[in-house]
Formats: C-alpha cells, structure tokens, sequence
C-alpha cells in the first residue's frame, strides 16, 4: 500500500512539473470571469422584488449557461494539459518509467483541480454577486453544496470524455470541436423530452440545477422569477449518475491502456 | 551472468504477418552490441517489446537475468535506460526541467542532472526550451534522460538519426564510452552499417524479423571471404588461361580486373607461374576482405545503408 501511495505521489509531482509556465489556471479563472460578467450585465435592472430571491435565479441562470461554457472550458483544459505528450512524443518514454494505468490517473487528477477550482470559484462568484447586487436572500448552506457537486460531478464526467479524446488524437482540434458539439448538445437537451434528455451527458447541468421554475402555475405574462424555487436534490439520480461516471471512466481508461506505444 | 539480454522465440505478429520471427537474441554484459537491419527489419518493434512498449505474440524476455513480466516489468526498467524513434521531451520545458521529471518519475536525485548534461555536453544549453532545441541537441537529452541514475542497460534506437556528421560522431564517441566508463551495456540499433563497424563489438543482423547473423564483430569480418584482385597486361587471356586450369578466378564487373576467390600459398604461386609462363604481365596482385557492407548485402540481398 505505502509503494502505491508513494508511486502516485511521485507519478501526480510529475504531473505538477508538467504544468510549469502552461498558465492552465488562466482558463477556469477566464470562464468564471465571463460568468460574472454576464451576470452582472444581467441583474443590473433587478428590483427590489428579484433580489429576494436572487440566489435562486443566479443557481438557474448559472446551471444553463454551465451548460453552454463547461464543456468548452473543459476540452481546453484537457486540451492543454494533454497535448504536451503528443506534441513530445513522450509516451515511449512515460511507460518505462510509470504504469500507463497511472499516468492516465494521475494526468486526470491534474486536470480535475481545475475544474474544483473553478466549482469554488462559482460559488465564490454567487457569493461575491449576492454582496455587489445586494441580495437579500438569505444564505442557505446545503444549495451552495448541491450546486458545487453537481457542477464537480457533471463536470467530472465530462472532463474524462476530453481527457481520453486529447489523449489519443494526434491533433487537439478533434477533441476541441467535441467539447463544442456537446456544448450545443447539452444546451438543445433541455428541450427534449425527459427520457431522452437523462442520455444526454452534458445536459445534465440543468438536470442538477438546484433550482428551477414551476412553468406549470405561472400564469401568462407573470414574471417567472416570483415561480422560481429551490428543488429537491434528486439524491438516488445524483448517486446513480455518479455510478455510472466511474464505470465510464473505467472504460475509458481501458480503451487508452490497450493503444499499444 | 551470460548474456544481460535474452530472448527465446521472440514473435510478434499483426494480424498474420510476422514482423518478428522466432528472435533469440543474446546481448553479452559490457558490450556495445550493434542491431543491424534495414528499414522495416523488425528492429523498433523489437525494442519495443524489450521495453514491454508493446506485447509479444509469443516467446520470452530476460532482461538482467529476471523474466521480462507485467508485474515486475518497471522494476527491471528501474535498471535500464532508453531512447526510442525520435526523442521523448516537453518543448516547453528547459532541459534540466524536462530531467527533473524524469528524476521525480525515477525516484532519482536531481544531483544526476548535472552528470548527465556535462557527458552529453548541454550545459550550456541546459537552460533554453527545449523547442528551440536542434534535432542533435534533442537527441542529447534524449540520451542525457536515458542516462538519469546510471542505469545498467541502455536501449538505443537509431540514435544518430537526423544528425549531420559531426554530430554522428559525438553520438558515437559518446556510446563507445559509456561500457569503459560507466560499466553500461548498450544496445543499439542503425541502419547506417558503417556507424556500427565503428562503435559495436557485438552484431545481430535482423532482416524481414528474422535474426540472419548474431556473433561479435571479430567473427562479421571473419566470416568475409578473402580474395585475390589481379590485374594484368592481358586480362581476357589471362582469364581463359586460368579458367582452363581450372582455378577459382571471375571477372570483375566493372572491368577492372579478375578476382581469385582463394588465398591459398599454392593456388597464388599456380596462378603466378602460369601467368609469367605464357608472358602475361602482372600489374597488380592485392589481397581483399569483403567489406562489411558486402557482407550485408550477401547475407539481406538489399543495399546496406537505406
């Protein structure tokens, strides 16, 4: 056990050293900004009245534009973090000296501290929001944590899908218009219906969102921000979903360990 | 230990055609032993598999004595260095910062670097990115990242590829002194015959994947077939005249004389008298080895450098 942990320990501060000067930080920290931006520029006209509930219109808001900016985000990421091996034509000399199992971990792990820091950083950005507009909203714990898993999870998944593409695409342009495709993908699955949208990985942003709009009661015309309202985290969802994440991952690991060298 | 590289019915095969057939290499400890081939012979896709890079169709691997498996594969790695194809770098990084990794996945201390970038001669240089690097200097890190932790073994894989002819020579002056230095073994594979007759004591000839020729490079140049190259004053009489006695003599194709394939006292000495006897004038009479390159060419049919 303690040469395992000490292999990973080595293999992840490999990793760490990779990243020098690649600035990998700059694209979760771009995203956010242009979240807030965006948000902002949207709420400058709230009233009094919105601002009421303001927490639960930033976690709707943010969980359809997640949708539009993660995958992209994400295939950059990966992106940038994968095409240092291809360009270097380091494999050859990467699986004499560590299991190819684990460096397809430990690169995956590299690329999943940016997506944390950018799940932090969206809470951090709602949180920074909610003080600028003034929203008088009170702050409920177990909303802030229902939104930083489904985006660290969702998001997870997602990553895993661009870190297998990076990893064995010559060139980063396959994998990149991928995290484009699913962009719109997820975006145009919040219109279809339910059965067909739960297939649809990268809809499940909005699948997740911790809150939503009761359509059904809102009278035409109504604003629909007084329709809005936390929702119950679908836990036995969240957990399958995760579930199948991990098998997904698994089976992606296994189809980059067989490309022979 | 015998050898510090066996292998016992080495196979590798995509789909049904064999790339390598049946290999029984045996690379002795301490040796600088030169894997000859042209071009699609095998001898990557061989290196690959000692490197567990790739998996054999079948057959064995003993590298340092120990069976070649999964589970002991990067232990037995530990004591071996490599440089495959084109070098391994991030272009990125400097060169001191491409070895720390290698240190850190090595689990080596990054006191080597300094060693390895004054043998390969990058000090100088060690602080530049390697994008900016020259295909020679690339090739020198490559070889200074095999070097990290003074391995045993160390697997070389056309390692003067895309160098100009000063730099071919360092590589080699470099590989000729890692054995007496450093106690390393080296294997290393060209196409380039000429840079192996000056760096190898050992030869494994691989054509079409099979081994053809495996013996040390005293034994190559043995195995030549000597000869005598005369030149006369008459060279189609003198022909006729020693075809009719009966010795081993043949036209040279360019003309420039005849060959006796022996080098025999008795059969010189024949040829001489016969020759003086009908007043034939001998212009000159040369011993010959067949080139290494001859060799080669009658062992693979193809034209030794490719």
């Amino acid at each position: 056990m303690k040469t395992i942990w000490s292999q990973n320990r080595s293999a992840y501060k490999a990793e760490q050293k990779k990243q020098r000067y690649r600035k990998v930080w700059l694209v979760p920290a771009g995203f956010l900004i242009i979240l807030a931006l965006w948000m902002s520029v949207l709420m400058r006209n709230f009233t009094a009245e919105d601002l009421t509930n303001g927490y639960q219109w930033l976690f709707y808001q943010l969980s359809l534009l997640n949708a539009i900016f993660v995958p992209v985000m994400l295939a950059v990421i990966a992106s940038r973090l994968c095409d240092m091996e291809i360009k270097g034509s380091t494999f050859k000399l990467l699986y004499t000296l560590e299991e190819p199992g684990r460096f397809y971990d430990m690169k995956f792990l590299a690329e999943v501290k940016y997506l944390l820091f950018f799940s932090v950083g969206e809470i951090l950005v709602i949180l920074l929001l909610g003080k600028l507009f003034g929203i008088s909203e009170p702050i409920q714990l177990l909303p802030f944590a229902q939104h930083f898993l489904a985006v660290s999870a969702v998001g997870a998944v997602l990553l895993s899908i661009q870190h297998l593409l990076s990893l064995l695409s010559d060139n980063q342009i396959l994998p990149l218009c991928a995290g484009l495709a699913g962009s719109f993908l997820g975006l145009f699955s919040m219109f279809f219906p339910r059965s067909v949208s739960l297939f649809i990985v990268w809809g499940y942003f909005s699948i997740f969102s911790v809150s939503g709009i009761s359509w059904g009661e809102m009278p035409d015309g109504a604003d629909y921000v007084e329709y809005m309202h936390y929702l119950d985290f679908p836990v036995p969802g969240f957990l399958l979903f995760l579930a199948a994440g991990i098998l997904l991952y698994l089976m992606e690991k296994h189809i980059f360990k067989r490309k022979e060298v | 230990m015998e050898s510090i590289i066996t292998t016992q019915a080495l196979t590798k095969q995509y789909g049904s055609k064999p790339v390598v057939r049946d290999l029984a290499l045996k690379v002795p400890p301490g040796s600088i032993y030169g894997f000859l081939g042209p071009n699609g012979a095998g001898k990557s896709t061989t290196m690959k598999m000692l490197l567990g890079l790739i998996k054999p169709t079948a057959g064995s691997i003993f590298i340092l004595g120990k069976p070649m498996l999964e589970e002991n594969r990067l232990e037995i790695l530990k004591n071996t260095g490599s440089l495959i194809e084109s070098p391994s770098y991030y272009g990125h990084l400097s060169a001191r910062e491409n070895l720390q990794i290698i240190c850190t996945l090595k689990n080596v201390l990054e006191t080597g670097i300094d060693d390895v970038l004054r043998i390969v001669r990058l000090e100088k240089q060690q602080d530049k990115k390697v994008k900016n690097y020259s295909l020679g200097m690339k090739q020198r890190l490559g070889l200074a990242a095999a070097l990290l932790g003074h391995p045993r073994l160390l697997l070389l894989d056309e390692p003067t590829n895309g160098l100009d002819p000063s730099g071919i020579q360092e590589m080699r002056e470099l590989i000729c002194s890692l054995p007496g230095k450093y106690g390393m073994t080296v294997l290393v594979s060209s196409h380039l015959l000429s840079e192996i007759d000056q760096m190898a004591t050992h030869v494994g000839i691989i054509d079409r994947g099979v081994l053809i020729f495996q013996n040390d490079l005293a034994s190559l140049h043995h195995h030549s077939r000597a000869r005598i190259r005369l030149r006369t004053t008459d060279d189609g009489q003198a022909f006729r005249l020693l075809k009719k006695a009966r010795l081993p003599v043949a036209a040279s194709k360019d003309g420039s004389g005849l060959f006796l394939h022996s080098v025999e006292d008795s059969c010189v000495l024949r040829c001489g008298h016969l020759l003086t006897d009908q007043k034939i004038g001998i212009l000159r009479l040369e011993e010959m080895q067949m080139s290494l390159e001859e060799i080669f060419l009658n062992l693979t049919g193809k034209q030794a450098s490719l």
